[in-house]
């Protein structure tokens, strides 16, 4: 019976952790509540061992906010580690380069989670932000991260109902299945508009013995999306990603 | 408590002391913290031997843990903190608020220096990175993002304790631990070498952490001109044009602060 409720008690912290998002990053006590459906009095029991673990800060406004030391801790798991460290630096020289949008993104639950970003003054706004989710059929580093996925991952895929954030997205299985395989017979994939309107991108897969573990892209608008150029340029950023993940192991 | 920064909250003793306790929470918490630099990746028994808690409790927490996306297993079965859990790191001020802005800027004196450059934040009584930029061309560096490091032999932490409070000085002060033979250790020595810090707005280190690297670090201030960040570069100590960093650390260090008040930061103190 102690081990229902330890359970139900954890379960509840992480759906107060849960509530916190890349929208909503600074929540009151009553917003939580209002998130999570729970009562008050419960919501302030669980925030409270939240903030003395230090998972969750207090600021000044009455606000939380995630903490440090869960930003501590999260700095130590596989993704900011390996691929973020490893990567950087080519990410950087791949920005100096183009100064355009780099993305850097892995799947994660059917979905492109972004690791990286870098944007500057002179490139195109995108909707695309570190630790944020994007479909993967309708943005670059996704298409790539699905196309060399095992046909059986993209069946699934392509037998769910397909999201249409523009005009342009295809949202169509046999279309889809065709677009993804000449992502894998060339190598990159293209986006036109599919995500954003006005913008386009490009996208190279990482891969390390034959898998690919990342998928590092460039958003530019549509009138500069110089495909031969750009491909080079990720290509030449993706080999030395490799390298350098290779280094750390 | 205001925020994460409070001395001595955010250090592993207040998760550990927890777990002693009788909350759920504050034991799952402390299965996660016992996470750290050199144990990315453990075991079931390394994680109960770590936190003290019996292997039947840490058997179900993490298999819930595991189910909420905070850890996740890797092929040779031990575990790894999940991407649930670094999903919600992003959402943290240090990240938000310092980080994505900072990182651009990095990139420039990354650019220039082609040494290893970062910026750390203070957390209790040592410094706290968080982030680096550094690559093939730059010399491997102790700091990576998450790691804690001693103020007194870290060209950010010179920076971090020269323009911090006296309480700070004092309590730092009070115990210097040494790391190399150039570890400065007297504490009239480290003060008077604050004072030149403050002064000229720049701190220098030569293998005072470890041997073969010299730093340059300069202050970053937000709101109101509080230090609450400091930018550094790292490199090795061959390099006798390290100081010519200090002018490209200054000017940087200028525009960035000027964005970091902007937005705001330095005025509550949840980043100080």
């Amino acid at each position: 019976m102690r081990n229902f409720h330890e359970m139900e008690v954890l379960d509840r912290a992480m759906q107060v952790l849960g509530c916190f998002g890349p929208e909503a990053n600074a929540l009151t006590l009553t917003e939580i509540s209002a998130r999570t459906g729970l009562a008050l009095s419960t919501c302030h029991r669980i925030v409270a061992s939240l903030v003395v673990g230090g998972f969750l800060d207090r600021g000044d406004d009455r606000k939380y906010r995630v903490g440090t030391t869960l930003w501590t801790i999260a700095q130590h798991g596989p993704l900011s580690d390996r691929l973020r460290e490893s990567a950087l630096p080519a990410l950087a020289r791949l920005y100096e380069e183009t100064g355009e949008n780099i993305t850097l993104a892995v799947l994660d639950n059917g979905q492109a989670l972004y690791v990286e970003r870098l944007m500057g003054e002179r490139s195109i706004p995108t909707v695309s932000r570190a630790g944020g989710h994007l479909p993967l059929h309708t943005t670059g580093v996704g298409k790539v991260l699905l196309a060399y996925q095992p046909t059986e991952y993209i069946e699934l895929y392509l037998s769910e109902p397909l999201a249409r954030p523009t005009r342009d997205s295809i949202d169509r299985p046999d279309r889809l299945r065709r677009d993804l395989a000449e992502v894998r017979e060339r190598g990159y994939s293209i986006t036109r508009q599919e995500m954003t309107v006005g913008s386009g991108s490009i996208a190279v897969p990482i891969l390390v013995d034959g898998q690919c573990v990342a998928a590092v892209g460039v958003i530019v608008h549509l009138a500069r999306l110089d495909v031969n150029r750009l491909v080079g340029t990720l290509n030449r950023a993706a080999a030395t990603i490799v390298t350098e993940l290779g280094r750390l192991q | 408590m205001s925020g994460g920064y409070t001395p001595g909250m955010s250090e592993k003793g207040a998760a550990a002391q927890h777990a002693a306790g009788p909350s759920v929470t504050g034991r799952a918490l402390a299965v996660l913290d016992s996470f750290d630099q050199t144990h990315r990746r453990q075991s079931l028994a390394a994680i109960s031997r770590r936190t003290g808690l019996p292997l039947t409790t840490v058997h179900r927490l993490v298999h819930e843990l595991e189910r909420h996306g905070a850890l996740a297993r890797g092929a040779d079965g031990d575990y790894e903190i999940g991407s649930k859990i670094w999903r919600l790191g992003t959402l943290a001020s240090v990240h938000v608020e310092l980080r994505e802005v900072a990182l651009p800027y990095m990139e420039d004196v990354y650019q220039l220096a082609n040494d290893a450059v970062q910026i750390a934040v203070l957390d209790g009584l040592r410094i706290l990175v968080v982030d680096r930029i550094a690559g093939s061309r730059s010399i491997e560096v102790l700091s990576k993002p998450g790691s804690r490091l001693p103020l007194h032999a870290t060209g950010v932490g010179k920076v971090l304790l020269a323009f911090g409070g006296q309480e700070l000085q004092d309590a730092v002060l009070g115990s210097l631990d040494r790391y190399t033979d150039s570890t400065i250790t007297d504490a009239p020595t480290l003060k008077a070498q604050l004072l030149t810090i403050r002064s000229q707005g720049f701190a220098v280190t030569r293998e005072e952490l470890a041997p073969g690297a010299t730093s340059v670090a300069v202050p970053l201030r937000g709101k109101g001109g509080t230090v609450i960040a400091a930018l550094g570069v790292v490199s090795s100590s061959d390099n006798a044009e390290i100081s010519r960093m200090v002018p490209v650390l200054q000017v940087t260090a200028a525009a960035l602060s000027k964005k970091l008040a902007q937005s705001g930061l330095g005025e509550a103190s949840r980043l100080r």
